[in-house]
């Protein structure tokens, strides 16, 4: 008990010992939370059809098959990939290219009628006009059965405009100042030197408006009418619940089944997430600090 | 340089991303004859298959039909593949003499698809409507749908549909749809090996109280004597038995009454919450799915549950996939006291209706007729697809291709028992021995069910108005009630209180009288 003070080491009291404890217990605990789920959408995937009959929750494998992937890659699986994956890129690239030239705008504190742009644009946040009037503009633009109708409507955020114009905001004036001293135009200045410091939010950014498209659902079914237009999601969503109609008559599609697709629905943003992620966290962070 | 190597990766996975996206558009339907002109528009110049199809369409005539059709994915083939849907509207196009532009929304979402739609003022030519007792009123209403009584009778094999069918959707005796299938009737099925193994004696028609005592000697087996799904209209199957009816309906004097204030419906929510309480039926029933429920019957985890007689061959097929094969017993009604009952008649559910705006009724009616009377389109658009793309024949039996089965299609037999079409013998193919022997099982099941099916109505839309505004909150409010008396959380007497409570607030007799014409 008078045990010697190991050099280096500050010696921590018993309540800062049985905090740690708790601390460790506490997130182990909330970790098998997390990963728990996860796991068993793993562990089904690749299970048989007759063990994962009747509601059964799977933590240890029974049997292996990778039936259902080829089953799920085997049936439109890269058309509705491909689908998306236009959507997606398209749809970043033009979010990004009307998002920031206007973040950067609104950043601007001479800019003429700020407030009342920011006002307008932050009515949007609350109102949601619903899917009948939209369904008709999407019409009137003459866009059913286009996948534009899945990108333009969708081409600003109202969420992450704030978060890209309270980023830009927080750039010192003294930078964009010299810069226009040095010769540069507005649209040189965002280039040369806002667009630069703004990479992480940029990235943060972008991750967003990726994963929203990707995940787009609801319009892909409202505005597109020919099947080989839809994406992944929809498609991957028409094969789950191809079996839930109360009738029953259409093909029997079992858990093991759906969580196949579920991981492959998620696994292309899983991928892009580790390449962004570091810009994700320090764009978070960034996006609150002012000068 | 890191930056900018990322920068440079980003940017060129977007503009891969796309240009694939745009290639997609140029090749995603090179073999369609018949595409949507969306389509058309957006193919590149060029390739041979394409100069192929521009020479094809070139060579049809001008005078060629152009209509659009809607239907859920679980029709077309039986397959969400963009390429097998195709081969059937092809065959299609060529049995109706019509251009078609098919939209094919998922099942899940097709009824919001069709609404939005059709509010938007995009009426397809031809679609189909599922629970077309309480939608086709609507649209009758709306005047979006047209009157096929002429179109129908002059058609020869349309005409030849037993008329009640007809009748059973008509709306001021006008006929407004097309069914293609007999109307569906639940019974509950019960699995043979758990009856013999535990000693369950239950004819095909017992009565309430059998089923209680006979279904009570599962408890604590392990085994759920009665799983049921989380849709409370199914509770009509057991009303029945006591002459009781969730709803407005026209009683035996021709009056319209409240089902819901009967006092026959005191005692069929009295027996609901003794099947719970009695621990009978599933104790979690309220959040199970119909799959669910099918397959805790399929796996023996249940010894019962209520479904389509129709889907009897699934529960013999299914069973034994999942390793405990057995037969299942039909339960074609339970009897009450008053020796009422019946099975749960959904009627016709499903049916194809005519746009009021279609500039060719007659081409829209060839092609209905094309899918309700035409063996082979029946059965290709319904359940087995087209040979060649979804099936090869192979000893007179139909086996999926390997591009069909690996997009999870898989054959069906329904319409052997379902449509309207007595034979199917000018088929390729035919079902192997034990599937036909399951078929003829199936068969004579669901005609005993047709004989002992409860009743179903349909309240006509436009007569009253205080109707038409609230009738959703009346199915959806005795639903809330009947759900909360079996579960518990209310009496009988306090949930049909505060049902008479809602009645009120919604001047529910000025309603009745407004129905019965006073």
């Amino acid at each position: 008990m008078t045990g010697k003070k190991s050099p280096g080491r500050i010696r921590e009291s018993g309540a800062r010992k049985v905090f740690r404890v708790c601390n460790v217990l506490f997130l182990t605990m909330v970790c098998i939370i997390v990963v728990i789920p996860i796991w068993n959408v793993l562990v089904t995937s690749v299970a048989a059809d007759k063990d994962v009959m009747g509601g059964v929750y799977l933590l240890f494998p029974k049997s292996f098959t990778l039936k259902n992937y080829i089953q799920v890659l085997n049936s439109g699986y890269m058309r509705g990939f491909w689908n998306s994956m236009f959507v997606a890129a398209a749809g970043t690239a033009i979010a990004m290219a009307v998002t920031v030239p206007m973040g950067y705008a609104l950043a601007q504190k001479n800019l003429i009628g700020r407030k009342i742009i920011m006002r307008l644009i932050s009515l949007t946040l609350v109102f949601d006009a619903g899917i009948m009037p939209f369904y008709i503009l999407i019409k009137t633009l003459g866009l059913i059965d286009s996948r534009w109708s899945l990108i333009l409507p969708f081409a600003v955020s109202t969420f992450n405009l704030v978060i890209v114009k309270n980023f830009m905001t927080s750039i010192p004036e003294s930078l964009i100042e010299s810069a226009k001293l040095d010769g540069c135009n507005d649209f040189m200045t965002l280039v040369k030197i806002v667009m630069p410091l703004s990479v992480p939010i940029l990235s943060a950014v972008m991750l967003f408006y990726f994963v929203s498209f990707w995940n787009r659902y609801t319009e892909a079914v409202m505005f597109i009418n020919n099947s080989s237009k839809y994406t992944l999601q929809v498609m991957l969503r028409a094969l789950v619940f191809q079996s839930d109609g109360s009738l029953g008559e259409g093909n029997i599609v079992y858990d093991n089944m759906k969580m196949a697709v579920m991981v492959l629905g998620m696994l292309p943003v899983l991928v892009i997430y580790p390449f962004v992620q570091r810009y994700f966290v320090s764009g978070l962070m960034l996006g609150g600090v002012k000068e | 340089m890191r930056k900018r190597k990322m920068a440079l990766a980003l940017a060129a996975v977007m503009v891969l991303g796309t240009a694939a996206g745009c290639g997609q558009s140029s090749s995603g339907t090179p073999q369609t004859t018949g595409a949507p002109a969306a389509d058309a528009q957006t193919q590149a110049p060029g390739g041979g298959e394409q100069a192929k199809d521009q020479q094809a369409k070139e060579e049809k005539p001008k005078e060629t039909v152009k209509l659009t059709i809607c239907s859920a994915d679980n029709t077309f083939g039986l397959s969400t593949d963009p390429q097998l849907q195709q081969a059937v509207i092809d065959m299609l196009e060529e049995k109706a003499g019509v251009e078609l532009e098919a939209i094919i929304p998922p099942i899940g979402s097709y009824n919001e698809k069709l609404e939005t739609m059709m509010a938007g003022g995009d009426v397809p030519d031809i679609f189909s409507i599922s629970q077309a007792m309480t939608r086709l009123p609507n649209y009758v209403a709306r005047e979006q749908v047209l009157c096929l009584d002429e179109l129908i009778g002059s058609s020869p094999s349309l005409s030849a549909i037993d008329s009640s069918y007809y009748d059973a959707l008509a709306i001021d005796g006008k006929v407004y749809d097309v069914p293609y299938y007999y109307p569906r009737v639940k019974c509950l099925f019960l699995r043979k090996d758990i009856m013999e193994e535990y000693g369950i004696n239950l004819s095909t028609t017992p009565t309430t109280e059998e089923f209680i005592a006979e279904m009570g000697k599962l408890k604590g087996t392990g085994i759920i004597p009665f799983s049921f799904p989380k849709w409370i209209d199914n509770f009509q199957y057991f009303m029945n038995s006591f002459g009781a009816y969730a709803g407005i309906y026209k009683n035996q004097d021709g009056v319209y009454v409240d089902g819901m204030q009967e006092p026959q419906m005191t005692d069929a929510l009295n027996y609901l919450r003794e099947l719970y309480t009695s621990g009978v039926m599933d104790q979690e029933f309220i959040t199970t799915e119909n799959n669910t429920m099918r397959e805790y019957v399929y796996t023996g985890k249940a010894a019962c549950d209520i479904d389509y007689v129709m889907n009897y061959s699934n529960y013999v097929l299914q069973s034994e996939a999942a390793g405990a094969a057995t037969d299942v017993q039909p339960i074609y009604m339970v009897t009450g006291p008053e020796g009422k009952g019946g099975g749960l008649n959904e009627s016709i559910q499903t049916a194809w209706c005519i746009s009021s705006e279609c500039k060719n009724p007659e081409a829209a009616l060839r092609v209905i007729e094309a899918l309700v009377c035409d063996p082979e389109m029946h059965a290709a658009f319904y359940n087995t697809g087209v040979e060649g793309a979804h099936y090869e024949i192979k000893d007179g039996l139909a086996v999926p291709t390997e591009k069909a089965s690996n997009s999870g299609y898989s054959i069906k037999y329904n319409y052997l028992t379902d449509s309207f079409i007595g034979d199917f013998s000018s088929l390729k193919y035919q079902p192997d021995e034990n599937t036909m022997e399951s078929i003829k099982v199936q068969q004579a099941m669901i005609e005993e069910a047709m004989n002992l099916r409860g009743d179903k109505q349909m309240i006509p839309s436009g007569i009253s108005s205080l109707y038409d505004e609230t009738s959703a909150s009346i199915t959806n409010t005795w639903k809330e009630v009947v759900s909360q008396i079996v579960l518990g959380s209310t009496s009988v007497e306090e949930g049909l209180k505060a049902y008479k409570n809602f009645w009120d607030s919604v001047d529910g007799d000025a309603m009745l009288k407004e129905l019965n014409g006073q």
